[in-house]
């Protein structure tokens, strides 16, 4: 499932069997997703970590067949030729199961046939572990199976069956020049999987390079800072070797061991992939440096546990007229310097030693969510590597434009004061403050307002104070999230004040040289849980 | 006159190389007007570039109010602000018009939270003063404020390793604190000193029914006073009234409703 700003938006990109048998399928949303199974368990998609599992799993079955390739994620071709003395093709199916299940994969299915295409419609068998197809019988197994096992859309796929072509079969029945001109080359190249004839065959594995060197130091050595001319001489020449291959690093992995003992190991994930030796060196150094070593190290490992394509874009340029003359021309300006610009070497420094240091979301950034729950109705969003994502959740904010609308500035030179952004700031407390409260003492002349209120808290607790409550607002009374945790609370804002005798302990106590910190006007944001039965204060506006 | 524009340009060329040398005070904007009549124009003239500034007030006091409003019109003129709030206090929704602008040439607001975790011990403060000394030093923000809430605990060495960062960045430190506002002179190390609170009149507005007591909200002024130079002065400033941005939306309820390709049991 790919991350977004909210879950409730994220889209599901792949989906296990027993979630294909609840009607979910790739492409829906999160939310519409659990309101067809409400006990949907969801996992963040890592495209890289799945083909890296892949490719290990692809290794192991080397043992069961020379020639194996990885297509799609979770397909593996093996080549099944010449086995028949070596126990025959039922045989190598077990042993490619079994293979497969001491890794953790226990629901692997295989078909065997001529060519890859049957073979992978003969793997979907509902009702065995593995099903093979009769020599030369490819086109006979296809036939009376349905279209939708064919890779074409879902739209081409409509089309055919009102045709009346629903099997395989009758597919391939109707000559290929019938379909060409009048259907796309995915349903043309279909045609050829269901004659049987595919191209497509497992190869031999190709080995993979793999980035990485270690040093020997050869003493014992404690300082960071004295081998970092080692570090840089390994990264020149693992970052020569990525060049050539036109890749980028996205992830070192370092190791310290003394002797054979390796005491450290730390993953640096970079922000951006870079193939330049004097960024990596730098990120390096801020990653070793925010955190120290337990103990002397005698040797260093260093690779490039993830990398990928490396890739060149165009810087921007933008057309602006020239300052400086008085002629009329044009200069062309190319973005960079002073302006925050995420891809710009500071920010990214910068960004990479908070990500060490503190975590992914230590720096964020403020952005509306589709929620009405004050504590909900922002979300902070880390800035590293969330840009799309920024743009998507502004998109599904509707109450953007309203909220901005509210926001200008006025200024009321008469009276000479600044009329300032409106309403003022929050500042919570996390957890909510737990208060005790007074109420008002009921009239029998009780206004309008109070029958729909009963509730009127005279004086609250704040901090072992008692706190008179002068004003406090209609409350705002908001119920929800019961798809997830019901909240069911009313808000009021309330502006409090200091008891009498309490105000005059403070004062006496300011006299005294004692600081107080809690003032003696307040306004909080009080709020009342329907469903724990309690009264709290959120937080103060500051 | 070319001569005198390329002499100009390389001045600034080498400014930028080695900050502090090279223009004089009025070629380098010594001061970060923040769109507050009485603050711009006033006793302070606004806020001075690399130095440090003190924000205080008691809690609730109405101090980030003002600066919320501050930073929104030096977002709106491209500069670049970062919040530190060490203690997880601000609300995403109070701050996201801030961002949100499509304009391009707006500037960033950043925040930089600790995400407090009860089962993790660390020292938030001791890491809130380390990310502000980097931020200062990264020399990508034109303004860093350090929410410090009641722990104010910077000593006279890290105030002085701050300016030290200040003096080769373009940035303006502002410290706020949740203190007692009535102190009378700044902290050790700091420039000048923003003190604010809470003041009558207070001004409500009505309900829909408007009966007296159906507030809809409450607006408390908010009074402050500028100390610089030993010399003081009171601003005054009014806070006006919103409607609550979350009352014009409506969140997506998620569809039960059996789906359409559902297999009949």
């Amino acid at each position: 499932m790919q991350f977004s700003s909210s879950i409730g938006r994220a889209k599901v990109l792949v989906c296990s069997r027993e979630a294909e048998r609840a009607n979910i399928r790739p492409g829906m949303t999160f939310t519409e997703a659990r309101a067809i199974c409400s006990h949907i368990v969801w996992r963040e998609y890592d495209d890289k970590f799945y083909k890296s599992a892949q490719k290990k799993l692809a290794r192991e079955l080397i043992a069961a067949s020379p020639r194996v390739s990885t297509r799609e994620s979770g397909l593996f071709y093996i080549d099944a030729e010449g086995f028949n003395r070596l126990g025959g093709e039922n045989k190598l199916c077990r042993d490619v199961l079994k293979l497969a299940s001491r890794y953790g994969f226990v629901d692997g299915r295989i078909g065997l046939a001529d060519s890859a295409f049957a073979a992978r419609v003969a793997s979907r068998s509902k009702t065995k572990r593995w099903y093979i197809v009769t020599p030369d019988c490819d086109t006979v197994f296809l036939s009376p199976l349905s279209i939708d096992f064919l890779p074409v859309e879902e739209e081409a796929k409509g089309n055919l069956k009102e045709l009346g072509i629903r099997t395989i079969g009758q597919f391939t029945e109707v000559p290929v020049s019938s379909y060409i001109g009048r259907f796309d080359s995915s349903v043309l190249s279909a045609y050829e999987l269901a004659c049987g004839r595919d191209s497509t065959q497992p190869a031999l594995p190709v080995q993979e390079k793999q980035y990485q060197c270690t040093i020997d130091i050869g003493s014992a050595t404690e300082s960071l800072r004295d081998t970092l001319f080692i570090f840089k001489t390994m990264l020149e020449r693992l970052t020569r070797d990525l060049q050539t291959d036109g890749l980028c690093a996205d992830e070192l992995t370092v190791s310290f061991f003394n002797d054979n003992d390796k005491f450290d190991e730390r993953t640096i994930k970079l922000i951006r992939s870079s193939s330049n030796s004097k960024f990596l060196l730098d990120v390096l150094r801020l990653s070793l440096e925010s955190k120290q070593l337990r103990r002397e190290f005698t040797a260093i490992y260093l690779g490039v546990s993830r990398f990928s394509k490396e890739y060149f874009e165009q810087t921007k340029a933008t057309i602006s007229p020239s300052e400086s003359s008085n002629f009329s021309r044009e200069e062309l300006l190319l973005t960079g310097g002073d302006e925050l610009d995420d891809s710009s070497e500071p920010v990214l420094l910068l960004l990479q030693r908070f990500i060490t240091r503190l975590g992914e979301e230590a720096l964020v950034k403020p952005v509306l969510n589709d929620q009405y729950l004050p504590e909900l109705a922002g979300v902070w969003i880390p800035v590293v590597g969330q840009s799309d994502l920024i743009a998507n959740a502004n998109s599904a904010t509707p109450v953007h434009e309203v909220f901005l609308s509210h926001t200008a500035l006025i200024t009321t030179k008469k009276s000479r004061k600044d009329c300032l952004m409106p309403g003022l700031v929050l500042k919570r407390h996390l957890p909510a403050m737990p208060v005790f409260v007074q109420f008002k003492e009921k009239s029998e002349s009780s206004s309008e307002v109070d029958r729909y209120t009963p509730f009127r808290p005279a004086a609250i607790t704040y901090r072992g104070n008692w706190y008179h409550v002068n004003q406090i607002t209609t409350p705002e009374k908001i119920s929800g999230m019961w798809w997830e945790k019901p909240v069911r609370k009313s808000y009021y804002v309330a502006l409090i004040e200091k008891k009498p005798e309490v105000a005059m302990l403070s004062r006496a106590g300011l006299k005294s040289g004692i600081r107080s910190i809690l003032p003696t006007l307040m306004t909080v944001l009080l709020v009342y849980d329907h469903q724990e039965r309690g009264w709290f204060v959120e937080g103060v506006f500051d | 006159m070319v001569g005198a524009v390329t002499v100009a340009n390389l001045k600034k060329e080498l400014e930028h190389l080695f900050p502090g040398k090279w223009l004089s005070g009025g070629e380098v904007g010594r001061t970060l007007k923040t769109g507050i009549e009485q603050i711009d124009f006033g006793r302070s003239a606004g806020l001075l570039k690399r130095r440090v500034t003190e924000w205080v007030g008691t809690s609730s006091s109405g101090k980030t109010t003002v600066l919320r409003s501050i930073c929104a019109n030096w977002c709106a003129t491209g500069l670049n602000v970062v919040y530190i709030d060490t203690f997880d206090r601000l609300l995403a929704s109070d701050w996201c018009f801030l961002n949100n602008a499509k304009d391009e040439k707006q500037g960033r607001f950043w925040v930089l939270r600790s995400n407090i975790d009860s089962a993790v011990k660390r020292d938030y403060v001791k890491d809130s003063l380390w990310a502000c000394e980097q931020l200062i030093r990264s020399r990508v923000f034109d303004v860093v404020i350090l929410d410090l809430g009641e722990r104010n605990i910077i000593t006279s060495s890290f105030y002085a390793r701050l300016q030290r960062a200040l003096e080769r960045s373009k940035a303006s430190l502002i410290v706020l604190k949740d203190d007692d506002s009535f102190a009378q002179s700044a902290s050790w190390g700091t420039n000048s000193r923003l003190s604010f609170n809470f003041a009558r009149p207070v001004h409500f507005e009505l309900g829909l029914t408007g009966h007296s007591d159906d507030i809809a909200t409450i607006m408390p002024t908010i009074k402050g006073s500028i100390l610089r130079d030993g010399m003081a002065e009171n601003i005054e400033v009014s806070v006006a009234s919103y409607v609550q941005n979350r009352l014009f939306t409506h969140p997506k309820v998620p569809d039960r409703s059996t789906s359409k390709t559902r297999a009949r049991a």
